[in-house]
């Protein structure tokens, strides 16, 4: 037992092998994040079979922006503000469409082409006194760039190329997103009343594994599941290798036909991409995860089913079936996740749990935190603060020095 | 079933029916919702993602396997509020020993404080089969128009 003295105490480990909960709950630190991170690295918007012809596009939001991506005559994709510099409406209303004649914002009726140029202004003599024409308008470019399928935005224009931002994950997304056409089938969201952290160190640590029955059953019971490691890559880029679940074990069919590319018979492999990413392949079929941060308890997080495009129908049907099997809003994981990550935040909000414990070391052994500890150095890369004692460096500083660095978007 | 009053008893029993197999979801008394489907009978539910301009199906099981996802739900670590379902069952078409029925209904959960709060609206559509003196789902598909859940459920809804 512990008393207040001992529980409020930091735990007697390395300062690396746990953070201090407020890093989940300061709305300061949050506001942070989302100028340091979430605006300022490469985010996953969506994937371009989402995209299919020249017009089509999706709206979302980074870091709380607005953004439309779209696919251009040319074929290709672009992002930009999905605001109208007039007066700033939203161009786009909808979640996604085709404009290929062009966007109209539907308050003032300026149109803008594909490319981002604006292309008429209603009643536009109205502004030659002072000098405004088309060619000042334009919408705001986000850079993109796409890989593997994948499309990825910045909302900082000065930031290094999405393949440095990469680096060694690049082929192993390669071999798994880049050998054949994938299309997303699944798509659902939901808005999760926890920190965006959790549900990343949720689907980051395979020690919450225990969390689930069915994977207790078909994974972590077998040795084998043991006889694999984490590969970390600068960035907190990582991969588990590729390890056999036992879907029999559970009484679930097994995974061997119309497995995906890269991947054996019943394998699995999770990928996982900073700061919000993952990317997790149970042999036929792919589940890619994102999230918005909206608040320190709010987060929306956004799930997708991925299968070949060439798939035939019964070829889809099944991996829609084992999809959602585990998966899925109807799936049997997906709530035991939402339990443990909401329960979290419920007892750090007022400081019922101080601090969390990341100090698993297995050699890089699938239950070795070593990959949440790379995430929290990456984040206090960004953020500038350290996560197992964040408010003593507020301590050192002056009020007015918490905002340095803050890249203003 | 061309006598008038027949078919106002038939129509009445699938209403009690649908409305039954509510109330045993929200009692979790899962059997007994198994119960109320034929041996070959099916649970389906269904989405349309405008996201990705789709129809999605969240969930396909068999009889079989809706009773042993049910049996399962005790050891999956599971959501636990109440929940009540509001039924209105809008249409019921009779032919022979087959019929058709399209329900609105609503879902609340009500959570261990007592509030509650709409979890899902949507619409059953139920192909039914007239067996033993009484009527059976034979196909149930679930269309859900809610698609942001507060708590994702494997439970059917």
């Amino acid at each position: 037992m512990k008393s207040s003295l001992s529980w409020d105490g930091a735990p007697d480990l390395p300062p690396t092998h746990y953070v201090n909960n407020r890093i989940y709950t300061d709305p300061q630190i949050f506001e942070e994040e989302r100028l340091k991170i979430m605006a300022s690295t490469w985010r996953l918007a969506c994937h371009e079979s989402e995209l299919p012809d020249p017009g089509d596009y999706r709206a979302t939001e980074i870091a709380g922006i607005p953004i439309v991506i779209l696919r251009g005559e040319d074929c290709s994709i672009r992002a930009f503000f999905n605001v109208c510099p007039h007066r700033g409406a939203k161009l786009v209303r909808d979640e996604r469409g085709n404009a290929k004649r062009g966007m109209q914002c539907f308050y003032h009726l300026w149109t803008f082409s594909l490319d981002g140029k604006c292309t008429s202004i209603t009643r536009g003599k109205g502004y030659e006194n002072c000098g405004l024409d088309r060619e000042k308008v334009g919408l705001r470019v986000v850079k993109t760039e796409v890989f593997c399928g994948l499309v990825f935005v910045c909302l900082k224009d000065d930031v290094p190329p999405l393949g440095k931002f990469l680096g060694g994950m690049a082929d192993h997304i390669k071999a798994h997103l880049g050998q054949d056409e994938l299309e997303v089938f699944h798509y659902h969201r939901a808005i999760i009343n926890t920190n965006w952290k959790l549900f990343v160190d949720n689907n980051s640590e395979l020690y919450h594994e225990f969390l689930h029955v069915l994977n207790r059953r078909t994974a972590v019971a077998h040795k084998s599941y043991h006889d694999r490691s984490w590969i970390l890559y600068p960035g907190s880029h990582n991969i588990i290798q590729q390890g056999v679940i036992h879907y029999d074990s559970f009484g679930l069919d097994q995974r061997t036909e119309g497995t995906l590319p890269g991947m054996h018979p019943n394998g699995m492999v999770v990928m996982l991409l900073f700061p919000d990413v993952m990317i997790n392949i149970r042999a036929t079929v792919m589940r890619i995860d994102t999230m918005t941060p909206i608040a320190p308890d709010k987060t929306l997080v956004e799930w997708r089913g991925v299968g070949l495009k060439s798939d035939t129908a019964e070829m889809r049907e099944m991996r829609i079936r084992q999809h959602n099997e585990v998966w899925g809003p109807a799936g049997r994981n997906l709530p035991e996740d939402m339990a443990a990550v909401g329960t979290q935040w419920e007892t750090m909000v007022h400081g019922g749990s101080k601090y969390s414990i990341f100090a698993r070391e297995e050699g890089l052994k699938p239950q070795d935190d070593s990959n949440l500890r790379a995430f929290y150095q990456q984040w206090s890369k960004h953020i500038g603060h350290s996560p197992n004692d964040p408010f003593g460096l507020y301590k050192t500083e002056s009020d007015g020095n918490r905002d340095k660095g803050i890249v203003h978007v | 079933m061309s006598d008038p009053v027949n078919t106002l008893v038939h129509r009445e029993a699938i209403r009690e029916l649908i409305a039954r197999i509510g109330r045993n979801l929200d009692a979790k008394k899962f059997d007994d919702v198994v119960e109320s489907f034929s041996t070959q009978g099916s649970y389906t539910v269904r989405a349309y993602s405008p996201e990705i301009n789709k129809h999605m199906v969240w969930m396909s099981a068999s009889r079989e396997q809706l009773h042993r996802l049910l049996r399962d739900s005790v050891e999956h670590v599971h959501d636990l509020a109440e929940r009540t379902h509001q039924i209105n069952v809008d249409q019921i078409s009779i032919e022979g020993d087959r019929a058709e029925a399209n329900t609105t209904f609503s879902l609340f959960r009500t959570n261990l404080r007592g509030q509650s709060e709409l979890f899902a609206v949507g619409h059953y559509r139920d192909q039914l089969l007239y067996s033993g003196n009484h009527w059976l789902i034979c196909n149930r598909t679930v269309e859900v128009r809610t698609r942001m859940f507060t708590v994702p459920t494997p439970l059917p809804i």
